[in-house]
């Protein structure tokens, strides 16, 4: 699924990174645990978080994730949003919250 | 002690819990189709010293079983030239591929084979495990994680179990400098980039870059946020070490137990300290030494191999 068929499916906004009409993701994780998402994640994977801090950049830096959207309407601090910009990794946010945005992405195809 | 009562020692502790079938068994096997000859099982027999071969269908399927004693059978009776299919065991006592180690030994100790194929949901051929397979892997997991304190240092003197190039010099160093979690993630980064530029593959890059994010983590956490990240790479092999100043791991077999941790609240807020770092750091790296003891500084030393990929 293109990053910006999420963008519309979720309603989100794009906070940090471009060119979402051609990067792609097969899968998507949703947990506010980086340990777990450390655990369990591939590569070509959207991480769906609540958390804001810079953890979750540097945190889909290590796995090659591609892309992040940020749930329950949290404001993306300016330091995280540069540091998505600087490691290529592109921040999304919806004001849903983790269940429907998990919800609307599963039943548009984005599997676990 | 009966190998019964040792099994239920083994599961009572929690003892090799990571080791399942599929750690354990034999990816490069043998195998036979029903419609080759009994004569082309004996020569592979005894071509690969191997005492039992599985027959699968088209589809890899497992189907059967030829021992050494089906074979002699066979010989006895002048059938050497007759299909696999006609002399096969039929009735295959398998393992799944996620089967526990004491439900492996269980099975050695039940049917006094030699050998168990490994199949897949489906029914699909996997792997082989030979009594061979189950002592490696329990001498391997041994050395994955091999933990030693203070006290055991003295006793070994100058035997050590890191790695002794990190006496000379490193590839890459990053000294930590790290208030709460905020510039977590810097080192490992840099490792990622200096891997990268060494032309290792995505995968284990991918892994080293994990379990040093895990480490630095951990530093941050437990250590105050100063430590050094250090890593050697070359001929394949990637070495990172992680060490900080204390306060030191008191209890390691609690620490790698997935869940346990000792980080508060706050630290969890931020999405960590849930138990999962060390954990991590086992099931990504091939070799694993830990260091330390109340009071101690911790070392982590992890090693990757790019060819496990």
């Amino acid at each position: 699924m293109k990053l910006i068929e999420v963008l519309e499916i979720t309603g989100a906004t794009c906070v940090a990174g471009e060119h979402l009409d051609t990067v792609e993701v097969n899968h998507a994780f949703a947990s506010d645990l980086m340990s777990d998402v450390l655990a369990m994640s591939r590569p070509d994977t959207l991480l769906i978080t609540g958390l804001t801090t810079p953890q979750i950049i540097r945190t889909a830096q290590m796995l090659d994730l591609p892309a992040i959207i940020v749930v329950r309407g949290k404001e993306v601090p300016k330091d995280v949003a540069d540091l998505a910009r600087v490691t290529g990794v592109v921040v999304l946010a919806t004001r849903d919250i983790m269940y429907v945005t998990s919800g609307k992405l599963y039943a548009r195809g984005l599997s676990g | 002690m009966s190998l019964e009562q040792s099994v239920e020692a083994l599961r009572y502790l929690g003892l090799f819990s990571s080791l399942d079938a599929s750690s354990v068994m034999s990816t490069a096997v043998y195998a036979l189709h029903p419609e080759d000859r009994v004569a082309a099982a004996r020569i592979l027999m005894r071509e690969n010293s191997i005492s039992g071969v599985p027959i699968v269908d088209d589809n890899f399927k497992l189907v059967g079983i030829i021992s050494v004693s089906k074979i002699i059978e066979a010989l006895a009776d002048g059938r050497l030239a007759d299909s696999v299919d006609s002399v096969m065991t039929r009735d295959v006592v398998s393992l799944r591929a996620h089967d526990s180690l004491e439900t492996i030994l269980s099975c050695f100790q039940r049917f006094k084979f030699g050998r168990f194929p490994v199949v897949e949901e489906g029914g699909k051929l996997v792997g082989m495990i030979t009594d061979t397979d189950v002592l490696s892997a329990i001498v391997r997991s041994f050395y994955s994680v091999y933990v030693h304190d203070q006290k055991r240092m003295m006793t070994l003197g100058s035997f050590s179990a890191l790695s002794k190039e990190f006496e000379n010099s490193a590839d890459l160093v990053y000294d930590m400098s790290c208030a709460g979690l905020k510039n977590a993630g810097e080192g490992s980064a840099r490792l990622k980039a200096f891997l990268q530029g060494k032309g290792f593959s995505e995968a284990v890059i991918r892994r080293a870059s994990v379990c040093a994010y895990e480490a630095e983590i951990n530093v941050c956490i437990h250590a105050g946020g100063n430590g050094t990240l250090r890593a050697i790479a070359h001929d394949g092999e990637i070495i990172v070490r992680v060490e900080d100043n204390g306060p030191g791991i008191e209890n390691i077999d609690l620490a790698m137990k997935e869940g346990w941790s000792t980080a508060t609240d706050a630290i969890r807020e931020m999405g960590f300290g849930a138990g999962m770092g060390l954990p991590n750091i086992r099931r990504f790296s091939d070799h694993l030494v830990i260091i330390s003891g109340k009071g101690k500084p911790t070392k982590v030393e992890m090693i990757f191999l790019a060819d496990k990929e």
